[in-house]
């Protein structure tokens, strides 16, 4: 009997396994094939960059921010702005809120796979196409235009935590589109949650520019971990310990995001209803 | 006759969408109330942001947090506009990439005029008046200087600057009868907003010129909150910048709408 269900749940394993492989397989062939989709993002960049550095110039003119350097400040931005735009987080949410509505989840369900695969699959695939090539240039463009305070030792880490954040980042826009077992419409909870998102990951302003008891509040939440300590990790460095201790939290809060989405799943499974398909 | 019959065309058109947009909003509740409270809590963020970098005391030259709080109203309206009346303005490049314009083309009225007006949302508006009253009470409750004149006087210039932007993302989205699907053009013109989001005192001399005669975003929030201030001395040139942008625009897009319905041609029998 024991053998028989660990038979089972390595078969399932397994076909997961395949399926993943496949998967990615596929959405990288997909990234390639729809390069201008991957880009088109990056029109607003310049645009956004240059009323951030307009906007931080007047205000370190003026003195109204102490204890900071506009260049730390400005790559900071140069960074949160091309990391924002690695996936359509947004967009996979709303997809996911139509597969439920329109029962386009069925498809899946039939099959001995998770439903989150394909969407990590995509991601994991368009976030390599964009860093193999925007990566170079971006490196080029912050190293020119900001400046990277991070020691060698602490790039690796660095880098680490910001490949789990950008999981990260997706497993909780993949919570907030499984609110549509819920709400069957679920763009008010998309807008909602990507206002949130923006301001306590730090895209709207760096939470080190925030009171000390918002940054501790700050810390015990995942957002900060999405965006803000790996890019804080390139910009001002600090020593490898902390930036360790930053991995490993990044990748408790993966695990923690990804339970819940198995759990929440499970509980949005239980009282969906599909008609005709 | 003709006219009064497509006057009332417009109309019913217009009339079904806000039902409809009402109804929507009503059978998706909890979705509609998620959207409301996010529109707060943006503009709290707002809020949160402005208070922190006036936090040690110190402001912008000629712009107190109380002005920023009527600023950010001005935006608020600006968007409230954009997004209730001329929501499809940036999208109209799908209905004519997919052959659809044809059932706007062979209804009575201005086809192009029925694409707004069908796509109307009442929704859109309701989720942001809200954010626009909390802006004013701030702006209120922090003594912002404010003439009656003035203050009407700005939403009405952000109020004309929605219908600038407007006319441009229509100018972008007929630029579908050349380049086929215009997902980048689209992704352009929607990127623009992004200029309206501080006030324009940041900007160098020259940027604010190009922001206020060649886009509508130089007098969609900044001028509005200075003239609302009870100076006016700007106003003759705002009123030539309002004049000269909309004009261009509606030119533009009137060149490139008239010359492009002659290569149009859709799959549909």
């Amino acid at each position: 009997m024991t053998a028989q269900i660990l038979n089972r749940v390595w078969t399932q394993q397994v076909i997961t396994l395949q399926f993943l492989a496949a998967s990615l397989r596929h959405a990288w062939r997909e990234a390639l094939t729809y390069r201008a989709d991957v880009f088109t993002k990056l029109i607003g960049y310049p645009f956004r960059v240059l009323m951030a550095y307009f906007l931080w110039k007047t205000l370190f003119a003026h003195g109204m921010i102490e204890g900071h350097s506009f260049d730390l400040v400005l790559t900071y931005y140069l960074m949160v702005f091309l990391l924002t735009q690695v996936f359509p987080f947004a967009r996979m949410a709303r997809n996911i809120g139509d597969e439920i509505n329109q029962g386009g989840i069925n498809g899946c369900l039939t099959r001995g796979y998770s439903h989150s695969i394909p969407w990590l699959s995509r991601c994991l695939a368009r976030a390599a196409v964009y860093g193999l090539t925007i990566g170079p240039i971006a490196v080029l463009v912050v190293m020119f235009l900001g400046r990277v305070g991070a020691s060698i030792d602490v790039l690796l880490p660095a880098a680490i935590c910001l490949t789990l954040g950008t999981i990260l980042r997706g497993q909780l826009w993949y919570l907030i589109g499984l609110t549509a077992f819920y709400t069957e419409n679920n763009i008010g909870a998309v807008r909602l949650y990507a206002i949130m998102e923006r301001f306590m990951a730090g895209a709207v302003l760096p939470i080190f520019l925030f009171p000390q008891w918002f940054q501790q509040l700050s810390n015990t939440l995942p957002f900060v971990y999405t965006l803000f300590k790996p890019v804080e990790l390139f910009v001002r460095g600090g020593d490898v310990h902390n930036a360790w201790v930053c991995v490993a939290a990044t990748g408790v809060w993966c695990l923690i995001a990804g339970l819940a989405g198995k759990w929440i799943f499970n509980l949005g499974w239980r009282r969906y209803t599909s008609h005709g398909m | 006759m003709k006219i009064l019959g497509d006057i009332n065309h417009s109309f019913q058109s217009t009339y079904a969408a806000l039902i409809f947009s009402i109804r929507k909003s009503l059978a998706y509740r909890a979705s509609f109330v998620m959207d409301t409270v996010a529109a707060l809590v943006m503009a709290m963020v707002n809020v949160v942001f402005w208070q922190v970098l006036f936090s040690n005391g110190k402001g912008l030259p000629g712009l107190s947090l109380a002005q920023v709080f009527v600023f950010l109203m001005y935006v608020e309206v600006f968007f409230v506009v954009t997004g209730s009346c001329f929501a499809v303005a940036g999208k109209t490049w799908r209905i004519i990439h997919s052959g659809k314009l044809d059932a706007y083309l062979v209804r009575p009225g201005s086809a192009r005029t029925l694409l707004l007006l069908t796509h109307v949302r009442l929704d859109y508006l309701l989720r942001g008046l809200p954010t626009i009253v909390l802006f004013g009470w701030l702006a209120w409750w922090h003594n912002a200087p404010i003439s009656t004149a003035g203050l009407v006087i700005g939403f009405l210039l952000s109020i004309a600057a929605a219908l600038c932007f407007a006319l441009l993302q229509l100018a972008g989205s007929w630029l579908a009868f050349y380049l086929g699907r215009s997902d980048f053009v689209d992704e352009f013109t929607d990127s623009l907003v992004e200029l309206i989001a501080y006030p324009h005192l940041i900007f160098p001399t020259w940027l604010q010129g190009v922001l206020l005669f060649v886009l509508p975003f130089g007098y969609a929030a900044t001028k509005a909150q200075i003239i609302a201030s009870g100076n006016f001395t700007t106003l003759p040139v705002v009123m030539a910048a309002v004049a000269i942008t909309i004009a261009g625009w509606f030119g533009t897009q009137q060149l490139l709408w008239t010359r492009g319905l002659r290569r149009y041609d859709s799959p549909n029998p």
